[in-house]
């Protein structure tokens, strides 16, 4: 490359590299930096580097070496987990179903999986909360039929369910986009050469919609790891997941050092995930 | 007035700047005659006796930045103050104490009036958040009940003056205590009685305020940061827990006015809103003792324009504009002269209801206050809500 072409990329890409310095670089650093200092009562921080924070979020409470960070975290992954499967599970055959539609009648079905979107979030969860609510609207249909009413309101059930409709678009999207792309030929053709339907589905259709998969995958585990809304409204408050100590620590406790502790272990432990889940995808695909 | 109403206020928050949206649009069709509609009585007013409400107008800005908690302000009011004084009123919403300090603390927020909570007083202060008020500005303060002036966060009334206050305790549904009128914090913390509701109980979503009745119903104080106590105040929650339909600190009060919930943790004023739609629903203060709280008017020290924001304090505290905001809120108005002119269908809700805050009752109450060794609260929360 000549030193012009150099320049000229350089004045090209400068844009975008600002843009990311300035509210992607500098933000993550002043959290790495925060979480190391002490923290100011009454909210800031006192300029004392040492490593309380951390301390604190791995110390081991005296009754066993499971501290109550620890199970906040396990649980938000482990609701991640479960929303993104679930998510696959339902999304899958609907985007098959979507991209196997005329034009026509496919983006009528793609509008219909964005109009969600149109409203604002939080009345969508409340509206949640009215259907599931003791008197709401699913149990006043359950009792006009002389089913048993369902406790779900206040439940991780609820939370779950919260959870996978907010996620279930960002799951969809992706997956229609690649299966979209799929060429049908290569699945007759794998079933004229003799493969059963589940073999084709693992051999041809499974690898090559898997970036549909990750994408997807991607989308809907973070920002349900870090939830806070959901548990708070339909999980009524009762268990905390990470979005929620967050809030807290930013919040009523003032403790930005602390909190910031959590983002940036938080942080670590997600891209530590998603390396892992690049790295398997690639595997896979050789 | 805490955190009380994040969520619920967000879908009047919609509603509210669809509305907006809309009579942008509508007024934006005939500028013109809108704005003489503003500006004529802003004139006609100059010739009247009203001059002295509104100071020396070459003083006065012409807009004034109000940062206030959502639905705690009569919208008359604000358009009654517009057309006296020609100063148009911008307000801003916070859903919290630390949100609203946040932004004051960043600078050049451009408010002009913020309304923090007790504890936030005190915070702001210390930082030198606030300006000091000049209460030469403020003749009005003749009008406020000395019981709620000089409190621990600004002994001097130096940097606030009192807006609203209220106070924290129990509300249930009476169809659901016949055999008796609860007294005490037992009726949520001993698990046998709270568990005869079980799933129709609410606590605060409030560290301060969910401990700390734990903490009182132990026989402690709301402010105590003894761990032995937190560990047992902690081991009352997760009990208590079991039975809880949730912790709501943010519409509770819908919960109870639908009979969702019978037993709710509660602040006065919400409970006033649920007993406006639901005459089964009563509060008291138990006997071990109660929480209350004092919302406050003060001025951020980089406002642009302090003295409009004191004369608005000052009509503020004239005692029918007082009277007018405690009406609408539901909430106690710290103006002593304001008392005799409150509703009267407001006051027959108070004292049917058990929300009379009498010299007995009073006594029992404590405020919550904040230092380096509250963060234990924190510790205490998260374990109570790991579980």
């Amino acid at each position: 490359m000549t030193t012009r072409r150099k320049a000229y990329l350089a004045i090209l890409l400068s844009p975008g590299a600002l843009w990311l310095f300035v509210f992607f670089v500098l933000p993550t650093l002043l959290i790495l930096i925060y979480s190391f200092l002490e923290r100011r009562d009454g909210g800031g921080v006192i300029w004392n580097f040492g490593m309380a924070a951390y301390l604190k979020l791995f110390s081991p409470t005296n009754d066993s070496y499971i501290n109550d960070f620890l199970i906040i975290f396990l649980r938000s992954f482990w609701w991640a987990f479960l929303t993104t499967v679930i998510c696959l599970l339902i999304s899958y055959p609907l985007a098959f179903y979507i991209a196997r539609q005329p034009p026509s009648t496919r983006s009528f079905l793609l509008f219909l999986v964005m109009i969600p979107f149109w409203t604002n979030f939080l009345v969508r969860i409340y509206a949640w909360k009215f259907i599931l609510n003791n008197n709401g609207l699913l149990n006043s249909i359950l009792s006009a039929f002389n089913l048993p009413r369902l406790a779900l309101i206040n439940t991780p059930i609820a939370v779950l369910i919260g959870l996978v409709y907010v996620s279930l678009p960002f799951m969809v999207l992706p997956l229609y986009a690649s299966i979209g792309k799929l060429d049908f030929s290569l699945i007759e053709a794998g079933l004229d050469l003799g493969a059963n339907y589940f073999q084709v589905f693992r051999r041809i259709f499974f690898p090559l919609t898997m970036p549909g998969i990750i994408a997807g995958s991607v989308l809907v585990f973070i920002p349900v790891a870090g939830q806070y809304v959901v548990p708070t409204i339909l999980g009524g408050g009762k268990v905390a997941m990470l979005g929620n100590i967050l809030a807290q620590q930013f919040g009523p406790d003032l403790n930005w050092p602390f909190g910031s502790a959590i983002s940036v272990v938080f942080m670590i432990l997600l891209m530590m995930g998603i390396l892992f889940y690049f790295r398997i995808e690639q595997e896979e695909a050789i | 007035m805490k955190e009380r109403k994040i969520y619920g206020q967000k879908h009047y928050l919609t509603v509210l700047l669809t509305l907006l949206v809309l009579t942008i649009l509508a007024t934006a069709c005939n500028t013109p005659t809108t704005e003489k509609k503003t500006v004529e009585p802003a004139k006609s007013d100059e010739s009247t006796a009203t001059v002295g409400r509104c100071g020396d107008k070459s003083k006065l800005s012409k807009t004034l930045h109000l940062f206030n908690w959502a639905d705690y302000m009569d919208s008359e009011i604000i358009t009654q103050f517009e057309t006296e004084c020609g100063i148009k009123i911008v307000q801003n919403i916070f859903s919290s104490n630390e949100d609203m300090m946040a932004k004051v603390q960043a600078g050049n927020s451009g408010y002009d009036l913020i309304v923090p909570s007790d504890y936030m007083v005190e915070i702001m202060a210390e930082h030198g958040l606030l300006a000091e008020l000049d209460k030469t500005n403020l003749p009005n303060i003749k009008n406020l009940n000395q019981k709620q002036m000089g409190m621990y966060y600004d002994p001097e009334n130096k940097y606030s003056l009192p807006y609203l206050w209220g106070v924290t305790g129990i509300a249930y549904n009476v169809k659901s205590f016949l055999n008796g009128t609860p007294d005490s914090w037992a009726v949520l913390f001993d698990s046998k009685q709270v568990c005869e509701h079980k799933g129709f109980v609410l606590m605060l979503d409030d560290e301060r305020d969910a401990i700390g009745a734990a903490l009182k119903y132990l026989g402690y104080s709301f402010n105590d940061t003894d761990p032995t106590h937190h560990e047992k105040a902690k081991k009352i929650l997760l009990a208590q827990k079991e039975c809880l339909a949730g912790y709501n600190s943010d519409n509770f009060h819908q919960a109870l006015a639908s009979e969702e919930v019978v037993l709710a943790q509660a602040w006065s004023g919400n409970t006033t809103l649920a007993r406006a739609e639901n005459k089964n629903i009563k509060f008291f203060i138990p006997k071990e003792g109660g929480g209350i709280w004092q919302d406050n008017l003060a001025i951020p020290v980089d406002a642009l324009h302090k003295y409009t924001a004191e004369l608005f304090i000052n009509f503020l505290l004239e005692p029918e504009i007082s009277a007018k905001l405690s009406n609408y809120t539901y909430y106690f108005t710290p103006n002593k002269a304001a008392e005799s002119l409150l509703d009267q269908n407001f006051h027959d809700l108070l004292e049917s209801g058990g929300m009379i805050v009498d010299d007995k009752i009073y006594s029992r109450l404590e405020w919550i206050k904040r230092n380096k060794d509250t963060i234990i609260f924190s510790d205490t929360w998260t374990a109570v809500k790991a579980q």
